[in-house]
């Protein structure tokens, strides 16, 4: 159980308990590193954010970088977010995950 | 100003001529710690397919690298990538880099690299604050060294 709750961040349904019991319960944060250029930040996100805000403040982490629309959020096995509207639950981000900030495309001509 | 030991110049060129065979574009990064920036160290030669006139770099490649760059304390300072022919900056060149921060440098290599090795008929732009990229001298960015 322990593993699990350490698996998934401070989720209290998955105790099987509401998240009001638990003192917010999925709402309650919890801290994963997100990396851009070999800079790693840590960033609080809870499990009901979608990806999209975690874009946002994935983003404000590293100095609002200029052309913001061409970076997006990877999992460190390189499978890209790229439903900006999926929770941080559904995408399975786990307490200490570590999300990549990388452009989708780099080319040159 | 960056101090670019002449080993990585030597070995940017033989890898740019080696990979591109006068014949396709290449691309590579130039490295230095986060803990002494100002000093490059190492040449990064990314998997790309390539042709004459571009290329593209392999999105695996880039995770992979993503990850080696943080476990290592490294950062990414400058890419470099040969033209066939005269160097500056193409609408690909500015909309794709790897890296977008203000003061990211890219440097253009004329002719497929076939030349001497040196900076000459090389361009240089930097990213601006607002995200554009403006042309800026050479030798007010690189410092060679032994």
């Amino acid at each position: 159980m322990a593993d699990r709750q350490q698996e998934f961040g401070d989720d209290s349904d998955e105790r099987g308990r509401s998240d009001d019991e638990h003192g917010g319960g999925r709402d309650k944060p919890f801290e994963i590193e997100v990396v851009y250029n070999g800079i790693a930040k840590p960033l609080e996100v809870t499990k009901d954010e979608v990806i999209g805000s975690v874009l946002q403040k994935a983003l404000a982490a590293f100095g609002n970088l200029p052309q913001p629309h061409t970076l997006a959020l990877y999992d460190s096995d390189g499978n890209e977010l790229k439903n900006e509207q999926q929770t941080v639950h559904e995408a399975k981000i786990k307490k200490g995950d570590r999300l990549l900030l990388r452009p989708s495309t780099v080319k040159a001509g | 100003m960056y101090r670019l030991p002449r080993r990585m110049l030597d070995e940017t060129f033989a890898t740019l001529r080696c990979c591109g065979a006068g014949e396709r574009e290449c691309k590579l990064y130039w490295l230095s710690s986060w803990r002494d920036l100002d000093q490059l160290v190492e040449v990064a030669h990314p998997e790309h397919d390539s042709s004459r006139y571009g290329l593209t770099i392999h999105d695996k490649w880039i995770t992979k690298f993503w990850n080696e760059l943080v476990d290592r304390e490294m950062g990414v300072r400058v890419q470099v990538h040969t033209h066939p022919g005269a160097a500056f900056h193409s609408p690909t060149d500015d909309a794709f880099p790897l890296i977008h921060d203000a003061g990211f440098l890219s440097l253009v290599i004329p002719d497929f690299a076939q030349g001497e090795v040196s900076f000459g008929g090389a361009y240089l732009t930097e990213i601006q604050r607002d995200g554009r990229w403006q042309q800026v001298p050479i030798e007010a960015k690189f410092s060679v060294h032994e």
